[in-house]
């Protein structure tokens, strides 16, 4: 559903943002994009959207360039931002002048997501607090049920249950036409939500796995001495050691997304290694 | 599909844009009938005689010219705030749609609102200060000079609308900035030039004005004539369209 071919983008001729990256994101998947702040996860995702231009290379959806900004394209995707603006208007008032826009909208969704996300649809846009605003947003991007869903750092400004009932949604609206891309640096936010992992450092997709392949080729665990295991990488706690190792035995273990995030973004060749080759973009 | 222009998606983004915007275009035109009341209450005031339509004329003209340049720089100002930049940009309709809606509040419907505001404000003065043996008059907006204003509105609304979506921020203060720093450097380019085929040293000159200069005691002043007048008028169109034109291609750029 969206592939970017060789993309070149940058802010200015010194410092370039990514260099030949390349990725096929498919229908049907839930993918969480992990970087570091300023790693460029929302440029990626403007990029994709076709909000921003690359330098050189393209970014399709359904094989059609984004950057174009067609109405076709346009109809199948939804960006939700992480900063969002609301007008003055109560969501049906919203819902009836936009939901025209988007051929596939459900309006029985959109009042359901709002139940479930506890939002008073009488109440104007503009008076509410930013959560609200921020998860009525999220309500009409799921009704408008496109192709490409595209959040970036969705779960900013959400309260604790929000973020419980922001995941079960999400959860709840994939389905084979669709494919949902999260950004976020709250990594622990997307713990059993998404199914294939984006890791954006150093200007490139470090680590494009699914969960099922990772825990495939890694153990997380917490172990009181790792002398002696295939240890890829490991951190320190009072509960002894959190460490990734090399699953050798095909054992099955619980992803632990942070250490796997904390693991790749430091540079850990061991582990970027074992998850070759179709871990290691350029 | 039509991806360029659909008239039944266009009425529902110019439906939209109206619901989300109308708040703001109410309060515009409020203060646009303020000024026109406290500005023309204190000339009432301060003319020893009735108002002829000569310069009922002119202020109606000078004040559009402003209003109209004010307005239209802030046309595209959402574009320049990256949150309501991205719903506006994202949303599906095409690009000349979305350029259109902000073409068609910013010319057309702010010139019928303008000249109705005008109107109804001089009316309301003159009904309140009578001239005993005068007649009233108003100023007719359908007699020849007119066609200037609408050319020189035109241009200015041209030239505002592609500094709404070049400039991001203090559209209005950056696009007369702009517009003076341009209209200087092409005064003294024109006055070389016609220096230079003229031979002779004449007083600063602006494009398709007088040409003015001395010769021992007697003063000298050129302008073109009915002909040539068409031309600039053809000219200054073709400028004007190259605007517009040039302002769909930056929206069609526009980044968020």
């Amino acid at each position: 559903m969206i592939q970017i071919n060789n993309l070149n983008f940058s802010y200015d001729r010194k410092r370039s943002l990514f260099k030949d990256l390349s990725l096929n994101l498919s229908a049907g998947h839930i993918y969480g994009l992990l970087g570091k702040n300023g790693a460029g996860k929302s440029t990626l995702l403007k990029n994709i959207a076709g909000l921003a231009f690359p330098a050189s290379g393209k970014c399709m959806i359904n094989g059609v360039e984004s950057a174009k900004r067609s109405v076709s394209v346009l109809q199948e995707l939804y960006f939700i931002a992480e900063e969002v603006h609301v007008p003055v208007l109560t969501p049906a008032q919203f819902l009836k002048r936009t939901a025209g826009f988007y051929p596939k909208f459900s309006t029985i969704d959109f009042y359901g997501y709002l139940k479930t996300l506890d939002i008073d649809d009488a109440l104007p846009m503009s008076k509410m607090s930013y959560g609200q605003q921020k998860k009525t947003v999220i309500a009409f991007g799921l009704a408008t049920n496109t192709g490409a869903l595209i959040m970036d750092e969705p779960t900013n400004g959400l309260d604790i249950p929000s973020k419980v009932q922001f995941r079960k949604l999400i959860a709840s609206v994939l389905n084979d036409d669709r494919c949902i891309v999260i950004s976020t640096h709250q990594v622990r936010d997307l713990d059993s939500l998404i199914d294939t992992v984006l890791i954006l450092d150093d200007h490139r997709i470090v680590i494009e796995q699914s969960v099922d392949e990772l825990t495939e080729k890694l153990i997380f665990g917490v172990f009181n001495d790792t002398d002696g295991l295939p240890v890829l990488y490991e951190e320190d706690s009072f509960k002894g050691k959190y460490a990734i190792l090399e699953n050798t035995a095909g054992k099955f273990s619980k992803m632990d997304l942070e250490l796997l995030f904390n693991a790749a973004t430091s540079g850990n060749t061991k582990l970027l290694n074992t998850l070759k080759p179709s871990a290691y973009h350029e | 599909m039509n991806n360029f222009f659909s008239f039944n998606r266009f009425s529902r983004l110019l439906i939209k844009h109206s619901a989300e915007h109308y708040r703001t275009y109410l309060m515009s035109i409020s203060v646009l009938a303020g000024v026109m009341v406290l500005g023309g209450s204190f000339i009432f005031y301060m003319i020893p005689g009735p108002m002829d339509a000569g310069f009922q004329t002119a202020l109606f003209a000078i004040l559009m010219l402003i209003a109209g340049s004010v307005f239209t720089s802030t046309i595209f100002a959402d574009m320049g705030d990256k949150r309501k930049a991205i719903p506006a940009l994202s949303l599906p309709a095409s690009t000349f749609e979305k350029y259109l809606v902000g073409w068609f509040y910013s010319y057309p419907l702010f010139m019928i609102v303008y000249t109705t505001v005008f109107y109804i404000v001089l009316l309301g003065l003159i009904s309140i200060k009578h001239w005993p043996g005068h007649n009233s008059e108003i100023f007719s907006i359908f007699q020849d000079r007119f066609s200037i204003l609408i050319i020189l509105f035109s241009l200015l609304h041209a030239i505002s609308m592609y500094g709404a979506i070049v400039f991001e921020k203090l559209h209005f203060i950056k696009i007369a900035f702009c517009f003076f720093i341009s209209y200087a450097f092409l005064i003294i380019c024109n006055t070389f030039f016609l220096r230079s085929i003229m031979g002779r040293n004449i007083f600063p000159a602006t494009p398709f004005g007088f040409l003015n200069f001395t010769e021992g005691h007697n003063f000298y002043s050129l302008s073109v004539g009915y002909e040539q007048t068409l031309w600039i008028f053809a000219s200054l169109s073709i400028v004007i369209l190259l605007f517009w034109i040039a302002t769909y291609f930056r929206l069609k750029e526009k980044q968020a």
